[in-house]
């Protein structure tokens, strides 16, 4: 009998722990970055978006892609397909999460008419000249980081926590993140990297956020790289969330399609 | 103008007090500005940065970023051993760790793609250090085969490794991070392996800034430490040590603040303006203290000596005309500079040009007027020293010889001037930064290394600009590129081609199973951009830029004299131009094109401005001494030690440089002096007794000690140049000393034996005297 009060006790602790706005317990910095990895995007989702890359003498190149993504329990793939320029159309991309392992991930160029699964150890390599990097593109669990909350401030008009993030192990190409997270949406709209020598190299910003099919999306955004003098904006054009994607859509056959 | 010097050289010594304290006051003023006098040590300031070669290159490093590297190599039995390679990576995270340290590249930073079956592999080259002999092997054979990695980072017989560092890029004005990082990184490297090399243009420019203030260091204390033992032997009274000292620190003062206040620096011409400057302010100081004392001797001697200072204010006036004449023309002769095209041989000429003339007002006023207000001439009797009196029979002696030997030396001048004309037709251009440097110094043994066992440190880069946007996704223009490259290593200086083709071929052989066949351009322009969207920004930013209408080529050459590379640059230059005529824009630029074209302007400059100042100066003799056969013998013995210092030049095969083409320039100003007052004491006598023998022996007497005097100051002033630690520096300083040498003997015997072979009539010295 004393023994299953306790356990009560220790259930009614871990549920209230676990409860949105966490009136039990301070919002610790772990608790905050897995409410933002959890954050609701439904089950799949197509993207189509503009991408403009401005180096530092302000020239632009401009593109067009298509991103569908679906979730299988927390792991997810996605295929994204270079609309244009002419001479990239149809080049086409696919990362498969893996639990535990890095993506798996595979290109088509149609010019070669065949497909190549890409094996690399070096994850700061910029994915299609873009400023984002084959480790910006993945997702990071959040236990590979120690997380705290360092403050709260406003940012573009959003009430946020401020996060600070630092890897467990060496395994990034980044000593440190700090990300600002809106209160009301738990998505970041501001994060900061930082490189091995704690020197703040790039910065991720949200312009704009909105709300569709009830959930939140950022629509608008830019990275920064602060050392190449270089950014990548991207603006949502079109975005369908649930629309009931096949499985086979994610496969290396479609690929080559 | 009689009546206002008797005027001036009185009032100076009426006026003593105010004038030291107005002195003094403007001294501290000026002395505010000394320790804002920046020190430059970019190679840069020798360049003419209004020049398009220059524009265009700051233009393409800002797209390319800088081609300041820093190249260290460890020279080992075997690079391929599990134990070097461990070294190499130790060294290569210790150097990431470097403050302002941006990039390292080596043998473990770079990247390897490999295409086998249906995976793209991009790892690192060394992902792991493997301990088993194959897989060193293997690694070894990837290494020295890619054309990426060999002479890059290893050399092509794997015995050395090399470290191409790349610093962050600040704007703090005086560049001393690099200082800081270039420390960090030898002490890393000291730690870890002694057999290093380093050099690189950052490197060369840290040594260069690094000899430079050794040079400031030695060359101002031990200037002043010959002065004043001159001085000693001179005069071997110590208010006469003080005196013109304090005159000369002075000058210096005020010269050094004009100096800030023009906006220049001290960079590897500018330091030698103070030692320059000391050596010809003295002059002036010891000509007039050496006449004062004959003039009290005199007065004590005939009993006129009335014990007040009007000895003084008589030599003042006696020689102020002569010290100004001698001052114009040691300015004309550093004004003529101005027209070289080198900055900062303008501004040593400007600077010394209008110092000597602060020199020439402090001679005037602050020296007498110390003088009275020390008693510095207070003695009884000057105690003429044994050396006074055996240099009295020397100068006899001289004049002896001049009497009986006219003609042999008449005769030997002509022949010593025909051997110095063969002499100057081998003279050779060279302006080569690394050359600066001498053979057994560190850095300059550390590039011959590198060049020797990687590639060269001098770099050519081909920039390639077209108005359209992807024009290089074209396969026809990277076909083009290739042909460039192909015709490139045709040349025998060129050690090294690196383009973004040699990536575009690497990834098109890694998509087709790593066959050979396929390490050519595509023929799809598709292709092309897919390969480029998938790999390789990263690496080929430093080749092309986002747009893919600038490309730029790397051309590492083994050769870093610039009269060998002349004809390389243009040669490259002119099948460029051919080879890519629809481009709007197709050059050859790089540090290395800038020294080429120094060369060219450093002979030009030379001419202008020697030319300039011998015009002026001979046509001033003429007007000065009202003859025209005066005026041409006064020329001889000007002329003279400039054909020995070119004849010297080209015999030995000392190269004209930016420093050794000032020696001319700035020697005929200086040399010109002793003729000068040689000819204004032969004049005199002259006009006494009519008699060319007899006016020789007097003008010997009255102007012989001091212009030995002043000539051998200069001659030491010049040797302490000397021991520069750079090569031009150390040869401007010994062949200036020989100049003042053999301008001596010019002045001492040519000109006298000329005077009496000749005889032209002298007429009286200018309008006054």
């Amino acid at each position: 009998m004393k023994r299953l009060v306790f356990k009560l006790l220790f259930l009614t602790f871990i549920l209230l722990a676990f409860t949105p706005n966490g009136y039990a317990q301070e919002l610790t910095g772990n608790i905050l970055a897995n409410k933002v990895f959890n954050v609701d995007n439904g089950i799949d989702r197509f993207i189509k978006t503009d991408m403009v890359l401005v180096d530092k003498n302000g020239s632009e190149r401009k593109r067009t892609l298509e991103i569908y993504s679906k979730d299988r329990g927390e792991l997810s793939k996605t295929f994204l397909e270079f609309m244009s320029p002419a001479d990239i159309k149809n080049t086409r991309f696919l990362s498969i999460e893996v639990a535990g392992n890095d993506d798996i991930q595979y290109l088509y160029l149609p010019a070669l008419g065949r497909s190549r699964r890409i094996v690399s150890s070096q994850k700061n390599i910029r994915f299609a000249n873009t400023d984002y990097t084959y480790e910006d593109m993945q997702r990071r669990r959040p236990e590979k980081d120690a997380h705290k909350i360092t403050g709260q401030e406003q940012y573009n008009g959003y009430e946020c926590y401020v996060l600070e993030s630092v890897p467990n192990e060496k395994n990034s190409q980044y000593s440190k993140r700090v990300s600002w997270i809106d209160k009301k949406s738990f998505i970041a709209v501001r994060i900061d990297l930082y490189d091995k020598k704690s020197k703040k190299v790039k910065e991720f910003l949200v312009k704009d956020l909105k709300q569709i099919q009830g959930f939140w999306t950022a629509t608008q955004t830019v990275m920064n790289d602060l050392k190449a003098d270089h950014r990548t904006d991207m603006q949502i054009v079109e975005i369908k969330y649930d629309q009931n994607m096949d499985d086979t859509m994610f496969s290396t056959r479609h690929l080559e399609e | 103008m009689q009546k206002n010097k008797v005027k001036i050289s009185e009032l100076v010594l009426r006026q003593s007090v105010p004038i030291i304290i107005a002195v003094a006051i403007l001294t501290l003023f000026a002395a505010v500005f000394l320790p804002k006098i920046k020190i430059d040590n970019s190679i840069d300031v020798f360049f003419n940065k209004k020049g398009r070669s220059y524009i265009d290159f700051q233009e393409w490093k800002k797209q390319f970023g800088s081609d300041e590297l820093i190249i260290a190599a460890l020279e080992l039995d075997q690079v391929f051993t599990q134990e070097n390679l461990t070294l190499i990576y130790d060294i290569t995270t210790e150097l990431e760790s470097v403050e302002y340290v941006d990039k390292v590249t080596s043998l473990t930073t770079v990247n390897n793609i490999v295409g086998i079956g249906k995976d793209f592999i991009v790892e690192k080259l060394v992902e792991e250090i493997p301990s088993s002999a194959a897989a060193l092997k293997n690694i070894r054979d990837i290494a020295v085969s890619d054309d990426l990695y060999v002479k890059n980072v290893v050399s092509p017989d794997g015995k050395v490794a090399a470290f191409i560092i790349e610093l962050e890029h600040l704007d703090d004005g005086d560049d001393l991070y690099k200082k800081h990082a270039i420390e960090d990184i030898e002490k890393i490297f000291e730690k870890r392996w002694n057999k290093y090399y380093i050099s690189g243009l950052t490197t060369i420019e840290h040594y260069f800034a690094l000899y430079m203030q050794d040079d400031l260091k030695a060359f101002i204390p031990f200037m002043m430490m010959m002065i004043m033992f001159i001085l000693y032997l001179s005069f071997r009274r110590l208010k006469m040590i003080v005196l013109p000292m304090a005159s000369i620190v002075v000058s210096l003062v005020f010269s050094m603040a004009f100096l800030y206040l023009l906006g220049y620096s001290i960079n590897n011409v500018t330091t030698i303006i103070p030692p320059i400057l000391m050596a010809i302010m003295i002059a002036d100081s010891i000509h007039l203290m050496q006449e004062s004392i004959t003039a009290k001797e005199k007065a004590q001697a005939s009993g006129q000596d009335e014990g007040d200072h009007s000895f003084l204010s008589s030599t003042m006036k006696h020689l102020l005309f002569p010290c100004f004449l001698t001052t114009l023309t040691t300015s004309i002769g550093f004004f003529s500079l101005t027209l070289s095209s080198v900055p900062p041989v303008r501004e040593l000429g400007i600077v010394v040009g209008v110092g000597v003339f602060f020199a020439l007002v402090v001679t005037f006023t602050f020296l007498p007027a110390m003088a009275k207000q020390m008693n510095a001439f207070s003695f009884k009797r000057i105690i003429a020293g044994t050396e006074s009196k055996s240099l009295d029979r020397v100068l006899m002696g001289i004049g002896d010889f001049n009497k009986k030997n006219t003609e042999a030396v008449i005769f030997g001048t002509i022949v010593l001037v025909g051997f110095c004309i063969w002499g100057i037709t081998k003279i050779k251009v060279e302006t080569s930064v690394i050359e600066y440097f001498k053979k057994d110094s560190a850095v300059y043994a550390s590039t011959v290394f590198i060049e020797d066992n990687l590639s060269g440190v001098h770099t050519l880069n081909i920039s390639l600009k077209s108005s359209s946007t992807d024009y290089f996704k074209d396969p026809r223009s990277l076909k083009k590129i290739e042909s460039l490259t192909k015709y490139l290593y045709t040349i025998p200086e060129v050690d090294k081609v690196i383009s973004v083709n040699d990536y575009i071929k690497e990834i098109n052989k890694s998509f087709h199973n790593e066959d050979k066949a396929y390490y050519v351009i595509p023929d799809s322009r598709e292709l092309i951009s897919q390969y480029v969207l998938l790999y390789g920004e990263d690496d080929m930013k430093d080749f092309m830029d986002s747009q893919w209408s600038w490309s730029t080529v790397q051309v590492r050459l083994k050769e870093h004299s610039t009269v060998k590379l002349k004809g390389v640059v243009d040669d490259i230059q002119k099948y460029t131009r051919a080879g890519f005529a629809d481009l709007q824009r197709a050059d050859v630029l790089g540090q290395t094109v800038l020294e080429v074209e120094a060369n060219n302007t450093v002979t030009d400059g030379q001419v202008k401005s020697l030319g300039t100042a011998m015009i002026i100066i001979f046509l001033m003799m003429f007007i000065v001494f009202r003859s025209i056969p005066v005026g041409f013998v006064s020329i001889v013995p000007n002329i003279l030690p400039i054909l020995i210092n070119f004849g010297i030049m080209g015999a030995v095969g000392i190269r004209l440089d930016s420093a050794t083409s000032m020696i001319a320039v700035v020697g005929i100003g200086i040399v010109v002096d002793d003729t000068i007052h040689f000819l204004h004491g032969f004049g005199e006598a002259f006009k006494l007794s009519g008699d060319h023998t007899a006016a020789m022996y007097e003008a010997l007497r009255t102007k012989g000690s001091p212009i030995i005097c002043t000539s051998m100051i200069l001659f030491f002033g010049f040797i302490i140049l000397g021991f520069s630690k750079f090569v031009p520096t150390a040869y401007f300083g010994l062949l200036s000393a020989m100049l003042m040498l053999n301008a001596l003997i010019a002045d001492l015997i040519v000109l006298p034996c000329v005077l009496l072979f000749f005889k032209p009539r002298i007429k009286r010295f200018a309008k006054v005297g």
